[in-house]
């Protein structure tokens, strides 16, 4: 099937698709004009300006043959389906002749932007009367459990509207032949789709259990999606099987509401901020130790080390965020598609992160802290909040282990141990990936004799806390002192002063939320971060 | 991403603005290449307007350092500002490049 262009539908000699299938994103759905030799048929209008006049213009060719525009079926009212319906003047036109759910009715005629999702996607919503609700009054259908409803078409292929709540309560497929029309079948569990406002588990589960009945059994082909390309049915099969999967352990996942994409949007910004620097440190210092290895003639290693990890492509894909980041600042992108493009972006990252391969060289916190980030973010994005561990330990012991993770003694025995030149090599590449930023005296902690335990994320609170060691050693600070102080038996105060305030507005923010997720509440200005722990 | 030559007191420095990351690195290359081959004694840059290094960036001048230690010429960093000196410290790069904090401690040096 050829995008843009007439296509005849397999099963008919007079039924014709003209699909406009475009990449998937939140502007606009694909769109579908469906012809007999009399009668025209627009399934999901979309949302850009560009498809319309596309899709216009072929509407007035097709009337020109004696063909005319009867219907316009919505696979769901979301925005990015129905704007071209709302905002084009032309298409509002045939409002009496717009097919949906009585409920999606409902979200057109109130101009519902939560439902719609326009608000989350800022749009604007121009509220439409349409005429022809389909009522599915027949029930539901005993051989697919989905309700379902006829449309008139061709006489030899009529369409059939199946009720699909679950991505959202108007959410309907449309069979036509082989082919059906699955609308957002396909994105009801992924993130930043599953919880949004109409979503609903169950309704889900039972509209795809139903599709896979409707694909099955009724010789379906080829499924058309509201965004992509037009996949196999037997395809198809599978991915619904997995959606189930995905669908089924989601419970209580946040509801993506605007305040939901904004809170997520400042929240993955920040941690992308903290993966570039990570990432750069990282290709940098096995850039650094290629470049050593050059010197000592050990060209082969050399090149063995620097293709350990992709480089350009990493950096190719920090630049990409941090264009489509500007954008949105100049408001060219919304929260959510910010929100969605850094978890694109970190699902990426972390794909192409050999662990195993940078773990021999470079210091492993720094691929804690890399791997930490990414799941922090996608467990957010995903709808969830990030777990903390929290049990009872000694701040002391926590510091003392931070620090010795920077200062201790380098170890001559591994370089000494050597007894072959492969692990000498091993030994001496492992110590050039070991870069002190930090002196052994950076540290100045004051505490009560025996301070009590507090209750935190211990692996969390070290991560926070090396990472916050790092950054002000190497942004010029010269020393941080740590107050440990226990103002009432119930509580504990750890303040982090650096000697200097270095770090800028995204990175205290980082931080507040880093220490956030140790289990302490934290307050933080220029000069100091202060986190309160129970004890 | 800008390069400019300016000179003080007849030492010609090149100032390096905005962000050198993937999308402008093959061009920061030809241009500080370009530049060096131009000239003799050492490459001064100052960074006072370098708001982001990526990794490549920090490749790009590792090329250009190796190309003109042939020659015992040197690129010399100055006025890197904080978070884009970070990043040399913490990669190990600081090792590899003369630093210097303000173009006048960058003459003294070379003034001996």
């Amino acid at each position: 099937m050829e995008s843009h262009r007439w296509n005849k539908i397999p099963g008919s000699d007079d039924i014709s698709i003209y699909p406009i299938i475009r990449k998937i994103d939140t502007v606009s759905s694909n769109s579908f004009l469906l012809a007999s030799d009399t009668s025209c048929i627009l399934l999901d209008p979309g949302g850009l300006a560009g498809q319309t006049d596309e899709i216009i213009s072929a509407i007035r060719r097709k009337e020109r043959e004696g063909c005319m525009l009867e219907k316009i079926l919505l696979t769901h009212t979301h925005i990015d389906h129905s704007f071209s319906l709302l905002h084009n003047e032309e298409l509002r036109g045939y409002a009496e002749r717009v097919y949906t759910h009585p409920s999606g009715a409902e979200v057109l005629r109130i101009g519902d932007t939560g439902i719609s999702q326009a608000a989350l996607l800022g749009r604007e919503m121009n509220p439409c009367t349409i005429g022809t609700p389909l009522s599915f009054e027949t029930g539901y259908s005993p051989k697919t459990g989905l309700k379902e409803e006829g449309i008139p078409f061709a006489d030899d292929m009529p369409i059939i509207a199946f009720h699909t709540p679950g991505h959202s309560p108007d959410s309907i497929c449309y069979r036509l032949g082989t082919y059906l029309f699955i609308g957002d079948t396909l994105f009801i569990g992924a993130p930043g789709v599953a919880g949004s406002i109409g979503w609903s588990k169950s309704d889900c589960i039972a509209s795809l259990h139903g599709l896979i009945r409707v694909i099955k059994d009724e010789g379906i082909t080829s499924c058309l999606s509201g965004h992509g390309d037009p996949i196999p049915a037997s395809s198809v099969i599978t991915s619904i099987g997995r959606i189930l999967d995905d669908v089924e352990r989601l419970d209580t996942i946040a509801t993506i509401t605007p305040e939901w994409a904004r809170a997520t949007a400042t929240f993955g910004d920040d941690l992308m901020a903290e993966m570039d620097k990570t990432l750069t440190i990282i290709s940098g210092r096995i850039t650094f130790i290629s470049h050593m290895l050059e010197e000592l003639e050990e060209e082969n290693e050399a090149d063995r080390i620097g293709r350990i990890i992709e480089i350009a492509a990493i950096d190719d894909l920090l630049t990409r965020y941090h264009d489509f980041s500007e954008a949105y600042r100049r408001g060219e992108h919304r929260d959510i598609q910010l929100a969605q493009k850094a978890a694109q972006i970190a699902g990426k990252l972390d794909r192409m992160i050999d662990r195993g391969a940078l773990g021999a060289i470079i210091d492993p916190m720094l691929l804690e802290h890399l791997t930490g980030l990414i799941n922090d973010y996608m467990t957010v994005f995903r709808g969830y909040q990030p777990l903390a561990t929290l049990t009872a330990c000694n701040p002391d012991a926590i510091f003392a282990e931070a620090m010795r993770s920077f200062t201790g003694e380098r170890d001559p025995g591994r370089l000494l141990a050597a007894e072959t030149d492969e692990a000498f090599m091993a030994a001496m590449i492992r110590e050039m990936g070991t870069i002190r930023v930090v002196q052994p005296r950076y540290l100045t902690i004051q505490s009560e004799e025996t301070p009590p335990d507090v209750v935190m994320d211990k692996q969390r609170f070290r991560r926070a806390i090396q990472r916050l060691i790092e950054e002000t050693a190497a942004s010029g600070c010269e020393g941080m002192e740590i107050a440990i102080t226990s103002p009432d038996p119930r509580r504990v105060i750890i303040t982090c002063s650096p000697d200097r305030p270095v770090l800028d507005e995204q990175t205290i923010r980082y931080f507040k939320q880093a220490f956030s997720l140790t289990g302490g509440t934290v307050s933080e200005d220029k000069e100091r971060i202060r986190i309160t722990y129970p004890s | 991403m800008e390069i400019t030559p300016t000179e003080i007191q007849n030492i010609r420095f090149l100032k390096v603005s905005g962000r050198i990351d993937s999308s402008n690195a093959p061009d920061a290359e030809e241009k500080l290449r370009g530049y060096a081959e131009g000239g003799d004694g050492p490459v001064i840059i100052d960074g006072s307007e370098l708001t982001y290094i990526s990794s490549g960036g920090l490749r790009v001048l590792l090329t250009i350092e190796k190309g003109l230690a042939k020659e015992d010429r040197h690129i010399i960093l100055c006025s890197l500002r904080p978070d884009v000196e970070k990043i040399f410290r913490l990669t190990g790069f600081s090792s590899i490049f003369s630093i210097h904090p303000s173009i006048d401690a960058a003459m003294a040096y070379l003034q001996g």
